[in-house]
């Protein structure tokens, strides 16, 4: 067998296999803060597939933050025997197109990068950029906890994959829509995609933006009115994305917001409710443009790491993340192992930042929940260190990318002997 | 930001960190020992804080206790009683104060644990009280000495007649009797919290009571013990509280064996240190299972009293004051509107009057992962990184089947020491154990085959992973962390002294030394050391090993899943380690 071959094998067969044999692993799974929210949460989509059979109003009780259409398409594997290894098998089926696609764009991008930079084509062939995803424990953990977000990520590797390789910005903007309208964060990676495909569509440029803002909003009208008409009430707008920028469920997660709305006073609310939502949104734009590609030169820029950045800062800001939201914008990273890597510095750092929060987050929360010993102060403790790892990566990969652009424009060829100083 | 950048540029301009490389064993040598001396400058005045009770409501002491005089005869004739019962076996003597506790009007009811005689237990409902909350009293019918425990059964009796008198209960209040405070309380408590149909909500406090047959009618002082399983400690007000109280009935209190009436640098120094180790031994040994940590994991704060005497003769303190302390510490509690205190529950103590918060104690064993993530680092420093990554699969792969072989040994030795008879397996065991540290001695004989590049990065990987164990452990059970901390500083040596192997044979002074290091590092050899030491021989490691299954006490699995596979894995790497004969050569050269 070949070595891509057994990546997949292994990798489906575990996303597989193990929620088959061992049920109780995906309720476990699903009942940890650190993989799952109310917004992406498993067993809020099965009380939905019960409301549904019930006839009973799928947000009523609010306790599902699914939107309608995924969870009447979903409801459909719900009927046939042996429901939950059906589920098994869309998930492990997701997992592996995005793994395959990520394989696509790491072919793409070192072919695309060797031609524009002349240099050598040395990437990291396709199986270790399938096992970076496919064998990432955060990425499995997410998996086996059957969060939905995987089906965001599908379209949201979908959306990319159209830009490149079909150069259709319609498609993409739909699967953009999608993903959109799966969880509402995607719309902050809509400046950046857009900007890609201005990158990779050679003519018309002002198609590419009319055509692109025209279609992804008329994608996401179109998946709303169908909502609608599907459970004939607004309600679902309120549960699924007014729930995200309000933060209107107060639970635990590793994201930043909870902590701020339990412990502060009402009326302080609104403003920090202002606050992280234009914290999100602000920053989208700058990394954007910065890295964007223009024509006039042909080296400088990176969109794609534009959208793989915009897409960690999303996980930053979110106001319910997962670790699986970091462990999926670390898992493109090895894709760019020639243009940005050998310019980062605080690989050691970083890494041993995040093995030291990711231990400590279940043990604070057993000491707060279980114990009764600690209290919340504990948990959120953890959560800014898991903050500061988002910062950390941001910075160094935005470092790394800005020396590399550095050294191209002045014609430099070995970077490391420059004593660069950061003003 | 402009200080920041003149740091560095002179960092750079002087070259210091090939410098610092160099010296990072070294560095990771003097963190250990500063370690160790912060945690000895602790008990210095300046250091430490006096005790104070945070929770207001409490108010210890400040009532009068009319379990006196009047109640003196009745403690004594139930004692007569409870005496003549000694003979009797432990179902019978339930089934009389069954009686008695019913006539006093208190629900009884039994714990059938199927492994020793029932548990027997009564509640007092409280008068005024939602029928939520709880305390509990628990009188085993042996001490953890093994002896009858007839002056606490009769107090507890004497208590209940009591308690039923008084209007002023708003928590129900649970009297226990188990067997033994041991495997019998703990399950009791679990089966209180699952499957029990006579509860009394939720147990804020219990206290247990040991007052044996062999002191009569007088006491001396009061040994106070409160150490959970698993690094948990009881809130701090509880034990301030019943300290007020002692101290208002003139009671001398010890913990650690160490009385409060001259305290100084020295018994300071002695408790916190005692206090660490039976810390970390709670639950595994004879004499560090006194009941009170039963309780924990159910977020129930509990304390061990025993009463004890010396010398008979020289300060009496009667048996009806140590009924006055339970009292007071009862209705301490009772004022209690909600929960204990929340920033009460990491503290050191260092006598009864002293303690430290986790902000102070907590930087010891901190610096000591760092230190030990230092050595990591210098290990993988003094080779080639790419060549360690391109090896990372065959890494990860020896990881994980250390790593599974140890659980098998996990999962193995409980079973077979839990089901053999005596304590044969357990000695066996131990023994095979410990002297794997000797099997480098024979490495000579080894053929060697690892390269200094696998090697090293293996020893790297093994000390990182004890360092982010101890980090790990560091809130939940801060003494285990510490005290691994410190065991494991041999092994921190081991790629300093492998970089100057110059012959691998016995000539080699470095090489003689590693051996050493291996050998006092091994966990079991650790274990067999304390066990003879401490006086209990493999008894200790029988109690590791069955505190898992008993009381859920996981000192088990933090020793034979995360100490024991990275000193296999260093033990290994130094046994297959080839050295490089041109590097060698080039060195003597130069």
């Amino acid at each position: 067998m070949q070595k891509l071959t057994q990546v997949f094998v292994i990798g489906g067969l575990l996303r597989f296999l193990i929620p088959s044999l061992i049920p109780s692993v995906v309720q476990a799974l699903g009942s940890t803060v650190e993989l799952s929210t109310p917004i992406n949460s498993y067993k809020s989509l099965q009380e939905a597939f019960y409301y549904l059979q019930q006839g009973i109003d799928l947000y009523d009780g609010g306790v599902n933050h699914h939107p309608p259409l995924l969870v009447i398409i979903l409801s459909v594997f719900q009927s046939l025997p042996f429901k939950e290894v059906w589920f098994n098998l869309v998930y492990t089926l997701c997992d592996l197109f995005i793994a395959w696609k990520l394989i696509q764009i790491n072919r793409w991008y070192n072919f695309y990068s060797a031609k524009r930079y002349g240099k050598k084509n040395e990437r990291f062939s396709d199986d270790i950029i399938a096992s970076f995803y496919l064998f990432n424990p955060l990425i499995v953990l997410t998996n086996l906890a059957h969060s939905t977000i995987v089906f965001t990520w599908v379209f949201l590797m979908e959306s990319i994959y159209q830009v490149i390789f079909t150069g259709n910005v319609p498609r993409s903007m739909i699967a953009l829509g999608i993903s959109t309208y799966l969880s509402f964060n995607s719309v902050y990676l809509l400046p950046p995609i857009i900007a890609f495909a201005h990158a990779m569509t050679p003519t018309n440029i002002h198609r590419v933006y009319i055509e692109g803002f025209a279609i992804y909003f008329a994608a996401v009208a179109l998946l709303i009115m169908s909502s609608f008409t599907c459970t004939s009430s607004w309600n679902f707008l309120d549960q699924c994305y007014l729930t995200n920028i309000l933060l209107k469920k107060i639970t635990p997660n590793v994201g930043l917001w909870w902590y701020i709305f339990t412990e502060m006073f009402d009326f302080f609310t609104p403003f920090y409710l202002g606050l992280f939502n234009i914290y999100t949104l602000v920053y989208v734009i700058p990394i954007t443009i910065r890295l964007f590609q223009f024509r006039s030169n042909k080296k400088l820029g990176d969109s794609f790491l534009a959208i793989v950045l915009v897409y960690i800062w999303l996980s930053f800001t979110k106001s319910y993340p997962t670790i699986g939201d970091l462990g999926f914008g670390l898992s493109i990273l090895p894709i760019f192992k020639v243009t940005i890597f050998p310019y980062c510095r605080y690989t050691y750092v970083i890494g041993l930042t995040m093995l030291i929060s990711l231990l400590l987050f279940p043990i604070f929360y057993y000491c707060w929940i279980v114990l009764g010993t600690g209290n919340s102060n504990f948990f959120y403790s953890i959560s800014l260190i898991w903050g500061v790892v988002h910062v950390l990566i941001i910075l160094d990969l935005l470092w790394g990318k800005l020396v590399y652009d550095y050294s191209l424009d002045n014609k430099i060829e070995d970077v490391h002997k420059l004593n660069l100083a950061q003003i | 930001m402009a200080l920041a950048e003149t740091v560095l540029r002179k960092i750079h301009k002087l070259g210091l960190i090939p410098k610092i490389i160099k010296f990072l064993p070294l560095c990771s040598f003097l963190l250990a020992v500063s370690s160790i001396l912060y945690l000895i400058s602790l008990p210095m005045d300046g250091n430490y804080r006096n005790t104070y009770i945070s929770e207001n409501a409490l108010m210890p002491a400040q009532v009068t206790s009319y379990f006196r005089e009047s109640e003196w005869n009745i403690v004594r004739g139930y004692r007569e009683s409870i005496t003549k019962l000694s003979d009797q076996d432990v179902s019978s003597r339930n089934k009389i104060l069954e009686s008695w506790l019913e006539q006093l009007g208190l629900t009884t009811s039994y714990h059938v644990n199927g492994f020793a005689n029932d548990t027997l237990y009564a509640i007092m409902h409280a008068p005024r009280g939602e029928n939520t909350e709880a305390m509990a009293l628990v009188v085993p019918w042996a001490t953890s000495e093994g002896k009858y425990n007839s002056g606490a059964m009769a107090l507890a009796m004497g208590l209940a007649r009591y308690f039923t008198r008084m209007s002023i209960w708003s928590k129900n209040i649970v009297f226990v009797f188990p067997p033994d405070s041991r495997k019998s309380l703990r399950s009791w408590v679990d089966a209180y919290h699952t499957d029990l149909d006579e509860t009394a909500g939720s147990i804020e406090a219990a206290v247990v009571l040991e007052y044996d047959e062999t002191l009569g009618d007088y006491f001396e002082f009061i040994d106070m013990f409160y150490h959970g399983l698993n690094g948990q400690f009881p809130n701090l007000d509880l034990l301030n509280t019943a300290n007020v109280i002692n101290y208002h009935e003139n009671i001398k209190v010890s913990i650690e064996g160490i009385d409060n009436k001259n305290i100084d640098y020295t018994t300071r120094l002695l408790t916190l240190v005692k206090g660490i180790i039976s810390s970390c031994l709670t639950g595994l040994t004879q004499e560090n299972t006194n009941g009170c940590e039963e309780f924990s994991g159910w977020q129930i704060q509990a304390i061990t009293l025993r009463a004890r005497t010396k010398d008979k003769g020289e300060e009496h303190r009667d048996i009806t004051q140590l009924g006055r302390v339970v009292d007071g510490t009862f209705r301490s509690v009772n004022n209690l509107l909600e929960k204990f205190h929340q920033s009460f529950f990491f503290y050191l103590l260092m006598s009864s009057k002293n303690f430290i918060s986790i902000g102070t104690y907590l930087p010891a064993a901190v610096i000591l992962a760092v230190s030990l993530a230092i050595s990591a680092l210098s290990a993988i420093l003094s080779i080639d990184r790419n060549e360690a990554i391109s090896n990372l699969s065959f890494i990860l792969r020896t990881f994980t089947y250390v790593e599974i072989v140890c659980l098998g040994l996990a999962l193995s030795i409980p079973k077979l020491v839990a089901t053999s008879e005596g304590d044969q397996v357990s000695a066996v065991s131990l023994l095979v154990l410990s002297s794997l540290g000797f099997l480098s001695v024979g490495s000579i004989f080894f053929k060697k085959r690892l390269s200094k590049t696998i090697t090293f990065s293996l020893i790297s990987l093994s000390l990182l992973l004890i360092s982010l164990l101890i980090t790990a452990l560091l809130i939940v059970h801060f003494s285990l962390a510490l005290m691994i901390g410190i065991l494991v500083l041999p092994l921190t040596f081991v790629p300093t002294l492998m970089n100057q192997f110059t012959g691998q044979d016995f000539k080699d002074k470095a090489y003689i030394g590693t051996i050493i290091c291996l050998i006092v590092s091994n966990p079991f050899f650790v274990v067999l050391t304390a066990g003879n030491v401490l006086g209990n021989g493999s008894d200790l490691f029988e109690g590791l090993v069955l505190a898992w299954n008993d009381l859920q006490c996981w000192t088990w699995l933090v020793v034979i899943l995360g100490w024991f596979p990275c000193w296999i894995v260093i033990t290994g790497c130094f046994m297959f380690y080839k050295i490089d004969i041109d590097e060698l050569l080039k060195k003597k050269l130069q």
